[in-house]
Protein backbone atom coordinates (compact mmCIF):
# COMPACT_ATOMS: atom_id res chain seq x y z
CA UNK A 1 0.00 0.00 0.00
CA UNK A 2 2.75 2.36 0.79
CA UNK A 3 4.43 1.27 -2.52
CA UNK A 4 1.43 2.70 -4.44
CA UNK A 5 0.59 5.72 -2.13
CA UNK A 6 4.15 7.07 -2.90
CA UNK A 7 3.67 5.83 -6.61
CA UNK A 8 0.48 7.84 -7.04
CA UNK A 9 1.37 10.78 -4.83
CA UNK A 10 4.63 11.30 -6.71
CA UNK A 11 2.67 11.07 -9.77
CA UNK A 12 0.28 13.52 -9.07
CA UNK A 13 2.77 16.17 -7.53
CA UNK A 14 5.19 15.83 -10.69
CA UNK A 15 7.70 14.73 -8.69
CA UNK A 16 10.29 12.35 -10.29
CA UNK A 17 10.97 9.29 -8.45
CA UNK A 18 14.82 8.48 -7.83
CA UNK A 19 14.46 5.63 -9.63
CA UNK A 20 11.66 6.41 -11.57
CA UNK A 21 13.84 5.86 -14.90
CA UNK A 22 14.99 2.56 -14.01
CA UNK A 23 13.32 -0.48 -14.61
CA UNK A 24 13.23 -4.04 -13.41
CA UNK A 25 11.90 -7.22 -15.47
CA UNK A 26 11.21 -10.10 -13.31
CA UNK A 27 10.89 -13.43 -14.60
CA UNK A 28 8.61 -15.60 -12.83
CA UNK A 29 6.86 -18.71 -12.88
CA UNK A 30 3.08 -18.90 -11.91
CA UNK A 31 2.69 -22.70 -10.27
CA UNK A 32 -1.06 -23.22 -10.53
CA UNK A 33 -2.16 -26.69 -8.61
CA UNK A 34 -5.65 -28.27 -9.51
CA UNK A 35 -6.80 -31.59 -8.76
CA UNK A 36 -9.59 -32.95 -11.47
CA UNK A 37 -11.81 -36.14 -11.87
CA UNK A 38 -10.20 -39.55 -12.97
CA UNK A 39 -12.79 -39.06 -16.06
CA UNK A 40 -11.11 -36.15 -17.19
CA UNK A 41 -7.73 -36.72 -18.81
CA UNK A 42 -4.48 -34.65 -18.08
CA UNK A 43 -4.34 -33.02 -20.99
CA UNK A 44 -7.45 -32.03 -21.15
CA UNK A 45 -7.16 -30.13 -18.04
CA UNK A 46 -3.81 -28.90 -19.01
CA UNK A 47 -5.44 -27.71 -22.05
CA UNK A 48 -8.22 -25.76 -20.09
CA UNK A 49 -5.89 -23.98 -18.18
CA UNK A 50 -3.27 -23.01 -20.49
CA UNK A 51 -6.41 -21.01 -22.28
CA UNK A 52 -6.25 -18.97 -19.25
CA UNK A 53 -3.04 -17.27 -19.95
CA UNK A 54 -4.21 -13.70 -21.55
CA UNK A 55 -6.66 -13.07 -19.41
CA UNK A 56 -4.39 -13.91 -16.21
CA UNK A 57 -1.92 -11.21 -17.75
CA UNK A 58 -4.79 -8.80 -18.49
CA UNK A 59 -6.09 -9.07 -14.62
CA UNK A 60 -2.15 -9.03 -13.31
CA UNK A 61 -1.21 -5.92 -14.48
CA UNK A 62 -1.76 -2.76 -12.52
CA UNK A 63 -0.63 0.97 -12.48
CA UNK A 64 2.98 -0.22 -10.95
CA UNK A 65 3.37 -3.37 -12.62
CA UNK A 66 3.16 -4.48 -16.70
CA UNK A 67 2.67 -8.32 -17.01
CA UNK A 68 3.48 -10.14 -20.26
CA UNK A 69 3.02 -14.35 -20.57
CA UNK A 70 6.18 -15.60 -22.23
CA UNK A 71 4.64 -19.28 -21.41
CA UNK A 72 3.35 -22.35 -23.73
CA UNK A 73 0.21 -21.56 -25.89
CA UNK A 74 -2.15 -23.77 -26.50
CA UNK A 75 -3.24 -25.46 -29.49
CA UNK A 76 -5.75 -27.86 -31.12
CA UNK A 77 -6.57 -29.39 -34.57
CA UNK A 78 -8.55 -31.49 -36.68
CA UNK A 79 -6.31 -34.07 -38.45
CA UNK A 80 -7.75 -36.50 -41.02
CA UNK A 81 -4.80 -39.21 -42.20
CA UNK A 82 -5.85 -41.07 -45.24
CA UNK A 83 -4.76 -44.40 -45.38
CA UNK A 84 -4.87 -45.74 -48.65
CA UNK A 85 -4.36 -50.11 -48.57
CA UNK A 86 -5.67 -52.51 -50.82
CA UNK A 87 -9.40 -54.13 -51.08
CA UNK A 88 -8.43 -56.48 -47.50
CA UNK A 89 -8.79 -52.49 -45.67
CA UNK A 90 -11.26 -52.30 -43.68
CA UNK A 91 -12.05 -50.24 -40.18
CA UNK A 92 -9.98 -50.43 -37.15
CA UNK A 93 -9.90 -52.03 -34.15
CA UNK A 94 -9.87 -50.65 -30.77
CA UNK A 95 -6.41 -52.07 -30.15
CA UNK A 96 -5.00 -50.97 -33.58
CA UNK A 97 -6.64 -47.35 -33.10
CA UNK A 98 -4.85 -47.06 -30.12
CA UNK A 99 -1.83 -48.19 -31.51
CA UNK A 100 -2.61 -45.65 -34.03
CA UNK A 101 -3.12 -42.75 -31.74
CA UNK A 102 0.25 -43.72 -29.91
CA UNK A 103 2.38 -44.04 -32.78
CA UNK A 104 1.12 -40.47 -34.31
CA UNK A 105 1.75 -38.90 -30.93
CA UNK A 106 5.54 -40.67 -30.77
CA UNK A 107 6.36 -40.28 -34.24
CA UNK A 108 5.38 -35.98 -34.58
CA UNK A 109 6.52 -35.35 -31.00
CA UNK A 110 10.19 -36.92 -32.24
CA UNK A 111 10.20 -34.82 -35.38
CA UNK A 112 9.24 -31.54 -32.69
CA UNK A 113 12.25 -32.50 -30.68
CA UNK A 114 14.32 -29.75 -31.26
CA UNK A 115 11.70 -27.05 -31.56
CA UNK A 116 9.28 -25.48 -28.54
CA UNK A 117 6.47 -28.15 -30.29
CA UNK A 118 5.44 -31.10 -28.16
CA UNK A 119 2.10 -32.90 -28.63
CA UNK A 120 -0.05 -33.46 -25.55
CA UNK A 121 -2.55 -35.94 -27.00
CA UNK A 122 -4.35 -37.29 -30.31
CA UNK A 123 -7.48 -39.29 -30.31
CA UNK A 124 -9.02 -41.01 -32.81
CA UNK A 125 -12.84 -39.31 -33.47
CA UNK A 126 -14.22 -41.05 -36.16
CA UNK A 127 -13.14 -43.67 -39.38
CA UNK A 128 -14.72 -44.41 -42.59
CA UNK A 129 -13.84 -46.91 -45.69
CA UNK A 130 -13.86 -45.57 -48.74
CA UNK A 131 -13.29 -47.69 -52.14
CA UNK A 132 -11.38 -46.03 -55.08
CA UNK A 133 -12.07 -48.15 -58.41
CA UNK A 134 -9.61 -47.78 -61.13
CA UNK A 135 -9.76 -49.59 -64.32
CA UNK A 136 -6.12 -50.05 -65.77
CA UNK A 137 -6.18 -50.81 -69.95
CA UNK A 138 -4.09 -53.69 -70.17
CA UNK A 139 -5.17 -55.00 -73.99
CA UNK A 140 -1.21 -55.21 -75.16
CA UNK A 141 -1.03 -57.72 -73.00
CA UNK A 142 -4.10 -59.41 -71.13
CA UNK A 143 -6.47 -58.41 -73.90
CA UNK A 144 -8.86 -57.56 -71.57
CA UNK A 145 -9.69 -54.30 -68.77
CA UNK A 146 -8.68 -54.98 -64.93
CA UNK A 147 -10.43 -53.48 -62.33
CA UNK A 148 -7.66 -52.24 -59.42
CA UNK A 149 -9.80 -51.60 -56.19
CA UNK A 150 -8.17 -49.73 -53.45
CA UNK A 151 -9.43 -48.62 -50.31
CA UNK A 152 -8.75 -45.50 -48.55
CA UNK A 153 -9.50 -45.68 -44.52
CA UNK A 154 -10.05 -41.81 -43.18
CA UNK A 155 -9.17 -41.47 -39.78
CA UNK A 156 -10.06 -37.84 -37.80
CA UNK A 157 -8.44 -37.23 -34.96
CA UNK A 158 -8.00 -34.84 -32.38
CA UNK A 159 -4.53 -33.47 -31.87
CA UNK A 160 -4.00 -31.07 -28.88
CA UNK A 161 -0.39 -30.10 -28.53
CA UNK A 162 1.35 -26.45 -26.76
CA UNK A 163 4.33 -24.21 -28.00
CA UNK A 164 6.55 -21.22 -27.02
CA UNK A 165 5.84 -18.35 -29.07
CA UNK A 166 7.28 -16.50 -30.75
CA UNK A 167 6.56 -17.41 -33.61
CA UNK A 168 3.14 -18.22 -33.17
CA UNK A 169 2.36 -21.82 -35.39
CA UNK A 170 -0.43 -23.41 -37.05
CA UNK A 171 0.20 -26.81 -35.76
CA UNK A 172 -2.56 -27.98 -38.35
CA UNK A 173 -0.55 -26.75 -41.63
CA UNK A 174 2.89 -28.43 -40.16
CA UNK A 175 1.39 -31.60 -38.93
CA UNK A 176 0.26 -31.55 -43.13
CA UNK A 177 4.29 -30.54 -44.07
CA UNK A 178 5.32 -33.50 -41.60
CA UNK A 179 3.12 -36.31 -43.30
CA UNK A 180 4.21 -34.90 -46.87
CA UNK A 181 7.82 -34.72 -46.37
CA UNK A 182 8.01 -37.63 -43.76
CA UNK A 183 4.94 -39.80 -44.73
CA UNK A 184 6.78 -42.81 -45.55
CA UNK A 185 8.99 -42.49 -42.42
CA UNK A 186 5.64 -43.14 -40.33
CA UNK A 187 4.50 -45.82 -42.73
CA UNK A 188 7.51 -47.96 -41.70
CA UNK A 189 6.65 -47.37 -38.29
CA UNK A 190 2.91 -48.40 -38.23
CA UNK A 191 3.32 -51.24 -40.69
CA UNK A 192 4.93 -53.08 -37.75
CA UNK A 193 1.13 -53.36 -36.63
CA UNK A 194 -0.25 -56.52 -38.76
CA UNK A 195 -3.15 -54.99 -39.82
CA UNK A 196 -1.53 -51.68 -41.29
CA UNK A 197 1.12 -53.91 -43.08
CA UNK A 198 -0.95 -53.16 -46.22
CA UNK A 199 -1.50 -49.56 -46.31
CA UNK A 200 0.94 -48.52 -48.77
CA UNK A 201 0.71 -44.37 -48.80
CA UNK A 202 -0.89 -41.37 -45.80
CA UNK A 203 -1.50 -38.57 -45.98
CA UNK A 204 -2.95 -35.50 -44.17
CA UNK A 205 -5.35 -33.24 -43.91
CA UNK A 206 -5.78 -30.57 -41.03
CA UNK A 207 -7.85 -27.87 -39.88
CA UNK A 208 -6.38 -25.72 -36.72
CA UNK A 209 -8.78 -24.19 -33.89
CA UNK A 210 -6.94 -21.43 -33.46
CA UNK A 211 -7.18 -20.48 -29.32
CA UNK A 212 -4.83 -17.81 -29.50
CA UNK A 213 -6.76 -14.50 -27.84
CA UNK A 214 -7.02 -11.83 -30.45
CA UNK A 215 -5.33 -9.04 -29.19
CA UNK A 216 -1.79 -11.30 -28.98
CA UNK A 217 -1.95 -13.19 -32.13
CA UNK A 218 -0.44 -11.71 -35.33
CA UNK A 219 -2.82 -10.34 -38.09
CA UNK A 220 -2.71 -13.31 -40.32
CA UNK A 221 -4.20 -14.99 -37.37
CA UNK A 222 -7.96 -15.40 -36.29
CA UNK A 223 -9.33 -16.15 -32.49
CA UNK A 224 -12.01 -19.14 -33.44
CA UNK A 225 -11.18 -21.38 -30.68
CA UNK A 226 -13.43 -22.39 -27.54
CA UNK A 227 -12.02 -19.32 -25.80
CA UNK A 228 -14.96 -18.21 -23.38
CA UNK A 229 -13.24 -14.78 -22.97
CA UNK A 230 -13.14 -13.54 -26.55
CA UNK A 231 -16.82 -12.93 -26.79
CA UNK A 232 -16.40 -10.83 -23.37
CA UNK A 233 -13.76 -8.78 -25.34
CA UNK A 234 -15.54 -8.00 -28.23
CA UNK A 235 -18.78 -7.55 -26.68
CA UNK A 236 -17.93 -4.17 -25.21
CA UNK A 237 -17.52 -2.00 -28.04
CA UNK A 238 -20.28 -3.95 -30.44
CA UNK A 239 -22.77 -2.67 -27.53
CA UNK A 240 -21.03 0.92 -27.25
CA UNK A 241 -22.01 1.06 -31.08
CA UNK A 242 -25.40 -0.87 -30.76
CA UNK A 243 -26.88 1.72 -28.16
CA UNK A 244 -25.31 4.72 -30.42
CA UNK A 245 -27.30 3.45 -33.46
CA UNK A 246 -30.27 2.69 -31.31
CA UNK A 247 -30.03 6.38 -29.75
CA UNK A 248 -29.58 8.24 -33.15
CA UNK A 249 -32.89 5.91 -34.62
CA UNK A 250 -34.46 7.18 -31.77
CA UNK A 251 -33.44 11.06 -32.19
CA UNK A 252 -34.60 10.41 -35.60
CA UNK A 253 -38.14 8.96 -34.96
CA UNK A 254 -38.97 11.67 -32.21
CA UNK A 255 -37.69 14.36 -34.60
CA UNK A 256 -39.65 13.19 -37.58
CA UNK A 257 -43.01 12.48 -35.60
CA UNK A 258 -42.83 16.41 -34.29
CA UNK A 259 -42.27 17.20 -37.56
CA UNK A 260 -45.36 15.82 -39.10
CA UNK A 261 -47.42 16.38 -36.01
CA UNK A 262 -46.45 20.46 -36.11
CA UNK A 263 -47.44 19.94 -39.63
CA UNK A 264 -50.91 18.45 -39.24
CA UNK A 265 -51.42 20.79 -36.33
CA UNK A 266 -50.89 23.51 -38.81
CA UNK A 267 -52.95 22.08 -41.39
CA UNK A 268 -55.24 21.35 -39.74
CA UNK A 269 -55.67 24.48 -37.97
CA UNK A 270 -56.10 26.64 -41.11
CA UNK A 271 -58.54 23.73 -42.49
CA UNK A 272 -60.30 24.53 -39.81
CA UNK A 273 -60.16 28.12 -40.46
CA UNK A 274 -61.37 27.51 -43.79
CA UNK A 275 -64.44 25.47 -43.03
CA UNK A 276 -65.49 27.69 -40.06
CA UNK A 277 -65.32 30.80 -42.65
CA UNK A 278 -61.76 32.39 -41.51
CA UNK A 279 -59.50 33.43 -43.66
CA UNK A 280 -55.45 33.80 -43.32
CA UNK A 281 -56.03 37.82 -42.64
CA UNK A 282 -58.76 37.22 -40.05
CA UNK A 283 -55.46 35.72 -37.93
CA UNK A 284 -54.12 38.01 -35.90
CA UNK A 285 -50.24 37.77 -35.64
CA UNK A 286 -48.08 38.40 -32.68
CA UNK A 287 -44.66 37.92 -32.50
CA UNK A 288 -44.94 34.62 -33.91
CA UNK A 289 -48.26 33.36 -32.25
CA UNK A 290 -51.33 32.81 -34.90
CA UNK A 291 -54.91 33.52 -32.88
CA UNK A 292 -57.87 33.62 -34.64
CA UNK A 293 -61.58 33.30 -32.86
CA UNK A 294 -64.67 31.92 -34.30
CA UNK A 295 -67.81 31.99 -32.11
CA UNK A 296 -66.56 31.17 -28.36
CA UNK A 297 -63.76 28.92 -29.41
CA UNK A 298 -60.30 30.56 -30.04
CA UNK A 299 -57.08 28.71 -31.19
CA UNK A 300 -53.28 29.43 -30.85
CA UNK A 301 -50.53 28.31 -32.44
CA UNK A 302 -46.62 29.12 -32.14
CA UNK A 303 -45.16 28.99 -35.03
CA UNK A 304 -41.30 28.48 -35.61
CA UNK A 305 -40.15 29.40 -38.65
CA UNK A 306 -37.02 28.52 -40.55
CA UNK A 307 -36.79 29.40 -44.24
CA UNK A 308 -40.61 29.45 -44.45
CA UNK A 309 -41.31 26.22 -42.85
CA UNK A 310 -43.23 25.46 -39.70
CA UNK A 311 -41.36 23.01 -37.42
CA UNK A 312 -43.00 22.62 -34.35
CA UNK A 313 -46.63 24.36 -32.96
CA UNK A 314 -47.46 23.91 -28.88
CA UNK A 315 -50.73 24.96 -27.31
CA UNK A 316 -52.96 24.64 -30.13
CA UNK A 317 -56.28 24.73 -28.46
CA UNK B 1 -2.95 -70.46 -8.68
CA UNK B 2 -4.35 -67.43 -7.38
CA UNK B 3 -8.95 -67.96 -6.67
CA UNK B 4 -8.80 -64.89 -4.47
CA UNK B 5 -12.10 -63.61 -5.98
CA UNK B 6 -11.95 -59.94 -7.02
CA UNK B 7 -12.69 -57.46 -4.62
CA UNK B 8 -15.87 -55.08 -5.47
CA UNK B 9 -17.05 -52.03 -3.80
CA UNK B 10 -20.80 -51.58 -3.26
CA UNK B 11 -22.38 -49.67 -5.27
CA UNK B 12 -23.30 -46.26 -2.70
CA UNK B 13 -19.48 -45.65 -2.09
CA UNK B 14 -18.59 -46.47 -5.70
CA UNK B 15 -20.55 -43.40 -6.63
CA UNK B 16 -19.58 -41.40 -3.29
CA UNK B 17 -16.20 -41.95 -3.73
CA UNK B 18 -15.07 -40.26 -7.17
CA UNK B 19 -11.54 -40.45 -7.04
CA UNK B 20 -9.58 -37.24 -8.08
CA UNK B 21 -5.87 -36.63 -9.65
CA UNK B 22 -3.43 -33.49 -9.54
CA UNK B 23 -1.39 -31.77 -12.14
CA UNK B 24 0.08 -28.65 -11.75
CA UNK B 25 0.72 -26.05 -14.69
CA UNK B 26 3.08 -24.05 -15.29
CA UNK B 27 3.13 -20.15 -16.35
CA UNK B 28 6.01 -17.88 -17.48
CA UNK B 29 5.17 -14.18 -16.94
CA UNK B 30 7.70 -11.39 -17.52
CA UNK B 31 6.93 -8.68 -14.84
CA UNK B 32 7.99 -4.91 -15.67
CA UNK B 33 7.77 -2.53 -12.73
CA UNK B 34 10.03 0.25 -11.83
CA UNK B 35 12.67 -0.53 -9.64
CA UNK B 36 11.61 0.28 -6.16
CA UNK B 37 9.04 -1.97 -6.46
CA UNK B 38 9.98 -4.72 -4.07
CA UNK B 39 9.57 -8.21 -5.82
CA UNK B 40 7.96 -9.50 -2.74
CA UNK B 41 5.17 -7.18 -3.29
CA UNK B 42 5.48 -8.24 -7.51
CA UNK B 43 5.29 -12.19 -6.09
CA UNK B 44 2.15 -11.80 -3.69
CA UNK B 45 0.62 -9.39 -6.34
CA UNK B 46 0.59 -12.09 -8.85
CA UNK B 47 -0.07 -14.58 -6.76
CA UNK B 48 -3.66 -12.77 -5.29
CA UNK B 49 -4.33 -12.08 -9.00
CA UNK B 50 -4.07 -15.31 -9.87
CA UNK B 51 -6.11 -16.84 -7.33
CA UNK B 52 -8.98 -14.66 -7.54
CA UNK B 53 -9.01 -15.19 -11.42
CA UNK B 54 -8.80 -18.70 -11.09
CA UNK B 55 -11.67 -18.87 -8.65
CA UNK B 56 -13.81 -16.90 -10.42
CA UNK B 57 -13.42 -18.40 -13.93
CA UNK B 58 -12.81 -22.39 -13.13
CA UNK B 59 -16.65 -22.47 -13.00
CA UNK B 60 -16.70 -21.34 -16.11
CA UNK B 61 -13.86 -23.96 -17.39
CA UNK B 62 -15.98 -26.87 -16.12
CA UNK B 63 -18.70 -26.18 -17.68
CA UNK B 64 -17.28 -26.15 -20.53
CA UNK B 65 -14.87 -29.15 -19.92
CA UNK B 66 -18.46 -30.80 -19.30
CA UNK B 67 -19.98 -29.65 -22.46
CA UNK B 68 -17.27 -30.98 -24.42
CA UNK B 69 -16.57 -34.17 -22.42
CA UNK B 70 -19.61 -35.25 -21.09
CA UNK B 71 -18.19 -35.69 -17.92
CA UNK B 72 -19.26 -35.54 -14.07
CA UNK B 73 -17.12 -33.66 -11.84
CA UNK B 74 -14.90 -30.43 -11.24
CA UNK B 75 -11.79 -28.97 -11.04
CA UNK B 76 -10.55 -27.35 -7.70
CA UNK B 77 -7.85 -24.92 -7.41
CA UNK B 78 -5.46 -26.73 -4.41
CA UNK B 79 -2.43 -23.94 -4.88
CA UNK B 80 -0.75 -21.07 -6.30
CA UNK B 81 2.85 -20.66 -5.91
CA UNK B 82 5.00 -17.48 -7.21
CA UNK B 83 8.57 -17.54 -7.69
CA UNK B 84 11.33 -15.62 -8.90
CA UNK B 85 13.46 -17.01 -12.44
CA UNK B 86 15.49 -13.46 -12.87
CA UNK B 87 15.32 -9.99 -12.40
CA UNK B 88 16.84 -8.27 -14.72
CA UNK B 89 17.10 -4.40 -13.80
CA UNK B 90 17.77 -1.61 -16.88
CA UNK B 91 17.20 1.35 -17.51
CA UNK B 92 14.23 1.13 -20.10
CA UNK B 93 11.72 -1.47 -21.05
CA UNK B 94 13.05 -2.32 -24.21
CA UNK B 95 16.62 -3.25 -23.23
CA UNK B 96 15.00 -5.44 -20.37
CA UNK B 97 12.49 -7.35 -23.14
CA UNK B 98 16.48 -8.18 -24.89
CA UNK B 99 17.87 -9.03 -22.02
CA UNK B 100 15.06 -11.83 -21.33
Amino acid sequence: MLIIFRHYTAKLCGIPLESDDNITCTLLNLAATVSYPKTITDEDVRFQMLLYQNEMTNIMSNTLITVKYKGRIPSNCTTTFYLAGNEDLATLTQGTLSFLESTIKVFLNNIFALSSVKIRRVRVLHQQVQNHERHLLLRSVMKTDRVLVTNTLAVKTSILGEFTPPPYLDLGDLIDEIYKESGMSFLEVIQQNKLLQNIHSINSISHTHHVIPAQTAPEHETGTGHNIFQVKEFSIPFFVMLSFIIVFLFVYVVNMITKKKAVVKVLGMEELMERRGSSRSALETTDGVLSATKGQKSYKSLQLKSDERVYSVTNLQ
Amino acid sequence: MNSDPPITLNNDENDNAMEMEDTTVLYNFSIHHPSYVDTNYVLESIESSARLFFNSVLSESNNLIRGLEGEEGEIEMIKIEATTVRIIREDNEEKCELNQ
